[in-house]
């Protein structure tokens, strides 16, 4: 008994050492090329010890988790939506839910930084904010049979508080379905190989669709394994079609075209059946997902390539071409998803909760599944630094920032990072694609990351085929988060106009169907047309705004949790959320006022505006090119109302619980 | 070992869903019996008309 608990502590102990040791690597390490294996020893080292103290004493201390009590799930058992699950279902439908794209891409793009700077937020913001969010929401909700973060923050905190938490949800919705269109458009874009990948997943889509409804109906890994070979064959004869001058030009298109296509396909999506398209394309995608993480994971593993992007990079000064603004406040925007995610705050209120049958499970699900999640944008963030920075920059960086081809690279080399045109040129050649400058969006260079990775570790010369399996494998699951957000943002119309008629809050309702599915598919729609004909590449305006949003959802769910914990008389424990909250509330306020009124046009929204109005007056310039910048100005300055309205709201729902905190009566202890 | 792996998967997928519905004593008292493709239907839409996918 002694000695078994004293090896546990030395095992413990041995654990924190190799964690030190990994992380005084990576964030000391100057001028020295370093293995990208101790960013995953430094990572796991990190998380065991969150979990099995921090997260434990949470548990353990505060929320006072209690084994004999009975969950909804068991309570409420009705075999629908409260279902008691064993723990390891509920730990993979969590993670599958709330690891989306976003973990991805964010990293890829906060690289601009240098690997330090986003590696340490991805860490310290998972451990310290995020894990802990989402296992407090989680907590809360199990303790409050289910109920949904809005219903929480309107009983908890108030009415204005309640209605915040909704439009903020409706406004990340469509920011993000369009932002990460972009991605997906900007993957596809001149790529005859990628586009016809990307569509042949639709059909694939519906083939299983009516396989696992009418065929052989429920039988989904059947049909799932089917589905997969056929992806597998699709990325294989998108090669040939490449190959192909017949069939190449139908599928090479420019971003507008494109554009209308992920309109046009996220209206059907959403107003189709779900057993037709939406449920098929997530099954595939789940599979996908969790297929190409783990063999990411054990890529790097057995290959351990080194790391080649510097520590930090020049750009901290807020000059980078990818996004502009400075490390403060951006690093902790650009990576929301992977650090901390308001989003998740609506999984864990959502369908989780009700399937809990232990709340002893809260911890490993709610803070565990939050950690691995963290670990994919570790894993996005190796992919992206493995890369010779040159290149990284020539792909990432949008042409009206660095210029096209020769100049690309003259301005890449004048920052100190070496590629050359023929290097780019061979590079796109080995991947299959015409040229892969300015491909932005994240999404290519994590796909030539991952390639790179796959290739060395599996097969050197496969590599288009890896990047573009890489491609499927982002565009099918971007594409699954933008049907089932165009759904949800159609439910959430719908019930928002059945208050004004009641027939309109009919969800089996056709017309009413089609006219908010409509509504919503022109709302994100108008974003991503803007981010496309935007010269700087709408990834600088749109991505910043994204994480300004999801950082200001996670300050009312964070908002949420300290109230809980300040009535419940938890005041002096209440910094557990209150600190994380008081971050998000510094960033996201100072990254949306620097949004707005900074005077690099780059940066502030209202400066960019006023140059292209001075543009326009200056002249001459053609007719297109006025039509073009007055609607960029007017999207600008359409940009900066939201941003204001977003931080109105933060601060409306802090001074809910600031008030609380300062009425608060020690002495009343309201349980959980 | 790859018994229990395999059953996992199949739950977790939801690739059971319908023998466990079969096997649920509770089932028998809800009036009609759905056929496999009903059950399939239901579930799917219910998964469907919330929140559950992020980003």
């Amino acid at each position: 008994m002694i000695l078994n608990n004293i090896k546990k502590k030395i095992i413990w102990v041995i654990v924190a050492l190799l964690g030190a040791f990994a992380f005084s690597t990576i964030a000391l390490s100057r001028d020295e090329s370093i293995n990208a294996l101790w960013f995953i020893t430094a990572a796991i080292c990190i998380y065991l010890i969150a979990y099995r103290f921090y997260a434990a004493w949470i548990s353990a201390k505060i929320l006072v988790l209690d084994e004999y009590r009975e969950t909804p799930a068991v309570s409420n058992n009705n075999g629908t939506d409260y279902i008691p699950t064993n723990k390891w279902i509920v730990f993979g439908h969590h993670f599958a839910a709330i690891a989306g794209p976003g973990p991805l891409v964010g990293p890829t793009l906060a690289a601009q930084f240098g690997y330090l700077p986003g590696t340490i937020w991805i860490l310290v913001g998972a451990v310290m904010g995020g894990a802990v969010q989402d296992m407090l929401i989680l907590f809360f909700s199990v303790r409050r049979n289910g109920k949904s973060l809005g219903q929480m923050a309107k009983e908890e905190l108030g009415k204005v508080a309640g209605t915040a938490s909704l439009i903020g949800t409706f406004v990340i919705m469509i920011i993000l379905i369009a932002v990460l269109g972009l991605v997906v458009v900007n993957a596809m874009k001149h790529s005859p190989w990628a586009t016809s990948t990307v569509a042949a997943t639709i059909p694939i889509a519906i083939i299983i669709g009516i396989y696992m409804r009418y065929i052989r109906p429920g039988r989904v890994l059947e049909a799932t394994a089917i589905g997969i070979v056929l992806l597998l064959a699709a990325v294989y004869f998108g090669g040939v079609i490449d190959k192909s001058e017949a069939l190449r030009i139908y599928f090479d298109h420019d971003g507008l075209f494109l554009v209308w296509c992920v309109i046009i396909y996220g209206f059907f999506a959403a107003v189709l059946p779900v057993w037709m398209l939406l449920a098929p394309r997530d099954y595939l995608s789940t599979f996908v997902k969790l297929g190409t993480v783990i063999f990411l994971a054990i890529a790097i593993a057995i290959l351990q390539p080194e790391i080649k992007m510097p520590a930090l990079t020049s750009f901290v000064d807020g000059s980078g071409p990818i996004f502009a603004g400075s490390l403060f406040p951006f690093v902790f925007i650009t990576i929301a998803c992977g650090a901390i995610s308001g989003f998740h705050a609506l999984i864990s209120s959502g369908t989780t909760p009700k399937l809990i049958d232990n709340e002893k499970y809260i911890p490993m699900i709610g803070y565990g599944g939050m950690l691995l999640e963290s670990f994919v944008a570790i894993m996005a963030m190796v992919a992206a630094c493995i890369l010779e920075p040159g290149v990284f920059f020539a792909i990432n960086s949008p042409a009206g920032v660095v210029g096209e081809g020769a100049n690309a690279i003259s301005t890449i080399n004048s920052w100190g990072y070496p590629v050359t045109e023929s290097q780019m040129t061979q590079l796109a050649q080995d991947v299959g694609e015409s040229t892969l400058f300015a491909r932005t969006g994240g999404a290519p260079s994590l796909a030539v990351g991952m390639a790179t990775i796959f290739a060395n570790a599996f097969g050197k010369h496969l590599l288009a085929m890896w990047y573009h399996f890489a491609i499927m494998f982002e565009a099918v699951f971007i594409l699954t988060t933008l049907d089932a957000g165009t759904r949800v943002g159609r439910f959430m119309l719908q019930d928002m106009l059945g208050n004004i008629h009641p027939k309109l809050g009919k969800t089996s309702w056709l017309p009413s169907s089609i006219l908010t599915s409509a509504i919503v598919v022109i709302c994100w729609g108008y974003f991503l047309y803007i981010g496309v004909i935007d010269p700087n590449g709408g990834v600088n305006i749109l991505w910043p705004l994204f994480g300004i949003a999801n950082q200001m959802l996670a300050a009312i769910a964070l908002c949420v949790a300290t109230g809980i914990l300040i009535k419940s008389g938890k005041f002096k424990f209440a910094w557990i959320t209150g600190i994380p909250l008081m971050w998000l509330a510094v960033i996201t306020s100072t990254a949306a006022y620097q949004k707005i009124f900074s005077e690099n046009i780059r940066i502030g929204f209202l400066a960019s505006a006023r140059s292209m109005e001075e543009a326009i007056v200056q002249g001459p310039l053609t007719e297109e090119k006025v039509t073009i910048l007055r609607q960029l100005i007017f999207n600008l300055r359409l940009d900066a109302t939201i941003t204001v309205m977003l931080v109105i709201i933060l601060w409306i729902v802090i001074i809910d619980v600031f008030r609380l905190s300062i009425n608060r009566k020690d002495s009343v202890k309201v349980a959980f | 070992m790859i018994k229990s792996f395999w059953s996992f998967i199949r739950t977790l997928s939801g690739d059971n869903a319908y023998e466990e519905y079969l096997k649920s004593p509770k089932t028998w008292h809800k009036g009609k019996l759905l056929s496999r493709g009903e059950f399939y239907q239901k579930k799917i839409d219910e998964k469907w008309n919330k929140i559950n996918r992020c980003c």
